[in-house]
């Protein structure tokens, strides 16, 4: 009797967890949303919410206008707390629990390196709002919206010298992680496009390095006419204080994207009139810009903060959204990444070069941006056209 | 070089006066404290915050000092109450603690992007050689041996410091003889936690100022105060002074530039090894 009722229990169990996991499976079938995830650094001690809530505004906008052909959009944005097992477990949620169709919009620290055979693996495609780490640009299955620190290097230094006419430009490089081997690459794509070469190439400061004066004086005494610094935003503002400090003029500052904020323009104070300042996308703090007028309209009804890292997430989010419209047929994880393999370039006013993927082996598409340069506490556009680099 | 070596000096000068502040917290309480520096940033932070919300200098940064005071003292307090017992080994491993909430707390109060900090001293003094030493870099430079001068006297010729000195070298007997032993405990880390938040007030205007590679600058300040044995004050403000001018100096030998971080560890390691010559294997260890 006893062993009966186990049994009929046993039997009740399991066909709950069978209506249970039909329930899910529908979820994601013909009527369900589709799901979409992203994973982000939205804790510690640097983090980058801005990409992943300007892609939830654009996928809202696309539900509350009716969806993607009558289904809603679920979007779920993962924190990896910038650490790699974090990183690792919420990359597997997405795919294999919530079944999400695309990854897109994301801005981490280390998403890419840690979880790019894993998407190449599951067949998933990202669209990284902002890719930052080196693995965003070398997977198959990932393609950033953005231009990235080590391309960002290249059409920094090829700006300085092709269009500032710089002859004697210097680089100094924080290197954190194994981000060195990629700051070099950027570099010497620059030198085989322009056949010049560093007059100082230093790739040894880190995140340890807090004064930079005595870079500084040798970049002024072997004579250098701008110094490209890939450091951080407070780094940055460290280096040009140091440079007031020592009364240094008269040399141009190259800092790339993660420069240019509010905040940072504030905090360079006077001394900022040497620093030029990459954007990757049409210059956000430009409120005239026509090209941007969507994104600030949408940013600002829905109060995200307008920055750069909320360009790459509603660009990315966008192109997304555009791939989805185009598919003929179910809404799959495999219709999404065969039409992400096959995708033709995708124009967008808010970037020099067409958005990319197709089936090559690695994905960096953005290959233009705008000079920019802070002043009373905001920025100004140096360069109208885009500063486009050419094949290498 | 001599460009490298002179500009060092401002760094090196900070390194000295937080290494300082380490060797005393090590001498009269027992613990290395990881969150020196990090107890600072709370003082600066809250300078510039202040700062920021338009009240004068003058008024802003003894309101950070007094803060970081404050901090210190608390964390001082919950030392005393809840480990006065443990070995200055588990002590230290509670200031890593510290170092670690007291940086969430700052990141949650302060946010994390860069903050402006004024300062005083961000005019040039002299220039050297084509090296404009900055007179926040000879603050510096003078403040580490200044301080040391000072924490000798203290210690040497004033009843409290002879009360320090009772509680570091027999706690228990100067507890049996009365001495305040938490009251002072407390005392010493506010005392310190306000010169950590002084010193770094100085050198944040001009070098890279968020909050971690600010709290972070306890690492080259022990590796000064391990110069000095965690004992020695003038050892000390030696070490601190040689990081900071090594530093300099490294950042123009390009040959070197692959192992800059390593040389002035590799420096310590043969300044250990050298004071420790005339140990055998059981004492060294």
């Amino acid at each position: 009797m006893n062993g009966k009722f186990h049994r009929l229990t046993a039997a009740g169990v399991a066909g709950a967890l069978l209506a249970a996991a039909a329930a899910c499976g529908s979820g994601t079938g013909a009527n369900g949303p589709i799901v979409v995830g992203s994973v982000n650094t939205l804790s510690g001690a640097v983090t980058f919410p801005e990409a992943s809530r300007a892609a939830r505004a654009v996928f809202d906008r696309v539900n509350a206008q009716g969806g993607v052909n009558g289904r809603r959009i679920e979007y779920v944005a993962g924190d990896d707390k910038g650490d790699p097992a974090t990183a690792a477990q919420t990359a597997r949620d997405l795919a294999q629990n919530r079944r999400a169709v695309a990854l897109a919009g994301g801005a981490s620290l280390l998403d890419c390196q840690v979880n790019g055979p894993f998407y190449q693996q599951t067949g998933i495609v990202s669209v990284q709002g902002t890719g930052v780490d080196p693995g965003c640009f070398n997977s198959p299955n990932i393609s950033p919206v953005n231009t990235g620190p080590f391309l960002g290097t290249t059409l920094s230094l090829y700006h300085a010298s092709e269009k500032l006419g710089m002859d004697r430009l210097c680089a100094f490089f924080a290197i954190i992680g194994g981000t060195a081997d990629a700051y070099r690459d950027g570099a010497a794509r620059w030198s085989k496009i322009t056949g010049k070469r560093l007059l100082i190439d230093d790739r040894s400061l880190s995140a340890s390095t807090t004064d930079f004066t005595p870079y500084l004086l040798r970049a002024r005494d072997a004579g250098c006419q701008g110094v490209f610094f890939n450091g951080t935003e407070p780094m940055a503002v460290g280096w040009v204080r140091a440079a007031q400090a020592q009364k240094i003029t008269g040399i141009r500052w190259l800092f790339l994207t993660s420069t240019y904020t509010d905040q940072a323009a504030r905090a360079f104070g006077p001394a900022g009139r040497d620093v030029v300042a990459l954007s990757e996308f049409e210059p956000y703090s430009d409120e005239d810009s026509a090209a941007a007028k969507d994104w600030r309209a949408l940013m600002t009804e829905r109060n995200v903060p307008l920055t750069s890292f909320a360009q790459g997430g509603y660009l990315a989010a966008t192109h997304l959204v555009t791939v989805l419209k185009g598919i003929r047929g179910d809404v799959t994880r495999d219709a999404v990444t065969k039409a992400f393999k096959g995708l033709r370039p995708l124009p967008s006013p808010m970037t020099g070069t067409p958005f990319g993927f197709g089936g090559g082996d690695a994905h960096a598409t953005n290959l233009a941006g705008k000079f920019v340069r802070p002043g009373n506490g905001s920025w100004t556009v140096l360069t109208p056209d885009w500063v486009r680099l050419p094949d290498a | 070089m001599l460009d490298g070596a002179v500009a060092g000096l401002a760094g090196g000068g900070a390194y000295a006066a937080l290494g300082l502040c380490l060797t005393l917290m090590f001498r009269l309480v027992r613990v290395v404290n990881f969150a020196q520096a990090a107890i600072g940033v709370i003082g600066v932070y809250g300078m510039a915050l202040l700062a920021d919300a338009g009240l004068p200098y003058a008024l802003a940064a003894p309101a950070g000092l007094l803060a970081a005071g404050l901090v210190a003292a608390a964390l001082g307090w919950i030392m005393a109450r809840w480990f006065a017992e443990a070995g200055a080994d588990q002590r230290s491993a509670i200031a890593i603690a510290f170092l670690v909430g007291l940086l969430a707390v700052s990141f949650l109060a302060f946010g994390t992007h860069p903050r402006r900090v004024p300062g005083p001293f961000g005019g040039a003094l002299l220039t050297v050689g084509g090296v404009t030493v900055t007179r926040a870099a000879a603050v510096c430079a003078l403040l580490a041996p200044a301080l040391a001068a000072g924490a000798h006297l203290l210690l040497t010729r004033t009843a409290v410091g002879l009360r320090l000195r009772a509680l570091s070298e027999r706690p228990t007997t100067a507890e049996l003889l009365g001495i305040p032993s938490r009251r002072l405990a407390v005392g010493t880390w506010a005392a310190t936690g306000a010169l950590a938040a002084a010193v770094l007030m100085v050198v944040a205007p001009q070098q890279s100022a968020d909050q971690s590679s600010l709290a972070l600058m306890v690492i080259p300040a022990c590796t000064a105060a391990l110069v000095g044995g965690f004992r020695s004050l003038t050892g000390t403000v030696a070490g601190g002074l040689g990081l900071g001018v090594m530093q300099g100096v490294l950042a123009h030998v390009e040959d070197l530039q692959q192992y800059r971080d390593a040389v002035p560890f590799a420096v310590i390691l043969a300044i250990l090894v050298w004071s420790q010559r005339r140990e055998v294997w059981d004492a060294a260890r």
